[in-house]
């Protein structure tokens, strides 16, 4: 039986954060697991086929959130994460980065999405791809 | 026996001059006129022009409310266009862009006076020896207080809001005949709501109100209010500041007012409902507490309305309704009885005042009804309202932009030419009631009187000799020190009156600008 889109999702999720863990300067596998598990789970809810995952699939993810309840520095903190987990599977898995498009919310939020793209993939040399999300966005 | 004419002037923190002539017996006012300073022309540069005009000029009246002018030219357009009366015929998507692009212009209004330009009053050097003082400083200062640089800081973000659905803010031009020319997609509602979650968290519920919203909704009473003030954290909020200091000054007691208050039916809902039904409410300190609604011929109720020119810079005298009233400014300007460049509205030939007080009190508010009844209106009264609105109006606002549905539609094609006859469109600033009376003939603007709130409130006496709603609740104040009467301060601040819809066009007989506006 072919995968579903969370179970794709999920497996490279756990790659990813994965690539995260021992890199002290990298996103945190601590603060962006719990925003991609999530994801996962609203994935799991939609029931779509892993064909099906689309950009705007992602807009409506932040959207429920949104309705939700969530703030901007949360909003922001889920999206910057996509963003990086979207640039590194594009990079890595040859898969189209479905958060390219996806505006920032702020200008710290523009700043930061900046440093994903500009400087992905990371350099051997070059600590550091993503600056702490967790750190540097008003609550 | 003392008595003593003195002029105060300019009063008022936003821009539209406005001065008072009081005459004062032992500490008592014995009369009061009012005097918008500057010619407001809106009337008659509009005369003979294409009725879809107004809806570009009359938003640029005012830079702080200019939507709820837009929302009026509009909706006479609407009327007048087959889209219903007052634009009931709209896609409901249509309506909640409207409806969220005016709220959340309101709602940064609404921050704004009470920081910026009713609080600075509570610094007076009268106050030094209050209780209440160093915190009111350290929190209200102009320009330095912690509050005050909050407001200005988060009713900026409020206005994001506005400018995303209406494309920028002031003076946006996105709500049309048919509509709104936007069309948002889901990433502008997220950002929306984010925004508008910011908001709710980092002013209204950490600085307003030291608690959650939704505890503050369960209020009905002032006795429930009082309670809640018991709370937490609550009676060290702003709004536990402000009560506070006014019960403890006697707020409560000074700036009653007309007790009448009138508002128009605003936030259409796609059931035909409104979220401020409108009407007259007959206040119940002093009369009957009876709220009349505007019932189901609007027709009927707007018709009520009238504008005095007998104190007025205006040739004639008497009132008239707004659709059979002329403009002819006075050029030759003597002293006398006319005084001021506001006429004077009235509603069944008597004043009124409008405002959040008043909204509140017609859409049956069951707290701020009950202080009405209990405490009589006042100053206090009157910005409690203001505050109340902007605490309550939150999970509306957050209600329409969940129900927004980026598939539409938000606009039905308007044909550009308008059917003769008599319309009109209304809405609520913020700081109260205005509306535009329109008549168009052969696609022609024939007649077109706006009466903005603060005409409501600030307009001179009439042919009856009957003050008008500021007047009155300025007059219900000690005036012991001329020199800083802080009081009557406060009783006019309460109304939050603007005059910037007046503009400066005439100066004797010299041309100041010349403009040619084309269709």
């Amino acid at each position: 039986m072919a995968p579903t889109l969370a179970e794709r999702f999920d497996a490279l999720r756990t790659e990813f954060l994965a690539e995260l863990t021992g890199k002290p300067a990298l996103l945190s596998p601590e603060s962006a697991g719990p925003l991609l598990t999530e994801f996962r789970d609203f994935l799991a809810a939609t029931e779509l086929a892993p064909e099906d995952l689309s950009a705007e699939v992602v807009e409506f993810y932040l959207y429920a959130c949104a309705r939700e309840g969530a703030n901007t520095a949360a909003l922001e903190r889920r999206l910057l994460t996509l963003k990086a987990f979207f640039a590194w599977a594009a990079a890595h898995r040859g898969i189209p980065d479905l958060g390219a498009d996806l505006e920032p919310l702020t200008r710290e939020g523009q700043a930061l999405s900046m440093l994903i793209y500009h400087r992905w993939p990371p350099p051997e040399t070059r600590a550091g791809v993503f600056v702490p999300l967790d750190t540097d966005l008003p609550e | 026996m003392s008595r003593k004419t003195i002029t105060l002037g300019p009063l008022n923190r936003v821009e539209g001059d406005l001065e008072f002539r009081l005459t004062v017996e032992d500490g008592v006012i014995r009369d009061l006129h009012t005097q918008a300073v500057m010619f407001r022309g809106w009337e008659i540069i509009l005369k003979d022009k294409d009725p879809w005009l107004p809806i570009t000029v009359t938003p640029r009246a005012c830079g702080i409310c200019g939507i709820s002018h837009i929302m009026c030219a509009v909706k006479a357009v609407d009327s007048a266009s087959g889209n219903g009366l007052l634009g009931t015929n709209l896609p409901p998507q249509a309506m909640l862009v409207r409806n969220i692009i005016a709220a959340t212009e309101s709602y940064m209004s609404g921050m704004r006076h009470h920081w910026l330009l009713f609080a600075p009053d509570m610094c007076n050097p009268k106050y030094a020896d209050s209780p209440y003082y160093p915190e009111i400083l350290a929190r209200l200062a102009p320009f330095n207080g912690s509050s005050y640089r909050a407001s200005v800081a988060w009713s900026k973000k409020a206005v994001e809001i506005t400018a995303i659905f209406a494309g920028q803010q002031p003076h946006p031009s996105a709500i049309v005949p048919g509509g709104v020319t936007t069309s948002p997609s889901l990433q502008d509602i997220t950002k929306s709501l984010g925004i508008w979650r910011d908001v709710v968290e980092n002013f209204t519920e950490k600085i307003l109100l030291r608690g959650s919203v939704e505890r503050y909704l369960e209020i009905d009473s002032w006795e429930a209010f009082q309670e809640w003030m018991g709370e937490g954290e609550h009676e060290d909020s702003d709004l536990g500041l402000f009560v506070k200091f006014c019960l403890h000054h006697g707020l409560d007691k000074i700036g009653r007012g007309v007790d009448r208050f009138l508002s128009w039916p605003c936030y259409e809902y796609p059931s035909g409902h409104y979220w401020n039904p409108g009407g007259l409410y007959h206040g119940a300190w002093r009369y009957d507490g009876r709220y009349e609604p505007p019932g189901p011929d609007l027709r009927a109720f707007q018709a009520r309305v009238t504008e005095d020119i007998t104190c007025s810079y205006f040739e004639g005298t008497g009132a008239a309704h707004p659709f059979d009233e002329q403009t002819i400014p006075i050029r030759d300007i003597r002293p006398g009885e006319k005084h001021s460049w506001a006429k004077a509205p009235r509603f069944d030939g008597l004043p009124a005042e409008v405002g959040p007080l008043a909204r509140m009190l017609t859409r049956g508010d069951k707290l701020i009804r009950d202080m009405e009844r209990k405490l009589g209106p006042s100053v206090f009264l009157r910005q409690f309202a203001r505050l109340h609105e902007v605490i309550i109006t939150t999970p509306v606002i957050s209600q329409w932009l969940r129900e927004l549905d980026p598939r539409g539609p938000f606009y039905v094609p308007t044909p550009r030419k308008v059917e003769d006859g008599e319309y009109w469109g209304w809405h609520e600033a913020h700081r109260g009631a205005v509306a535009h009376w329109a008549v168009y003939k052969n696609n022609k603007v024939v007649n077109y009187q706006i009466i903005a709130p603060t005409t409501w409130n600030v307009g001179p006496q009439d042919s009856k000799g009957q003050y008008g709603a500021i007047a009155a609740a300025c007059m219900d104040c000690p005036a012991e020190d001329l020199e800083n009467p802080v009081e009557v301060f406060h009783a006019l601040r309460s109304f939050d009156p603007c005059l910037v819809c007046t503009v400066h066009l005439v100066e004797g007989d010299r041309t100041i600008g010349r403009f040619r506006l084309s269709p």
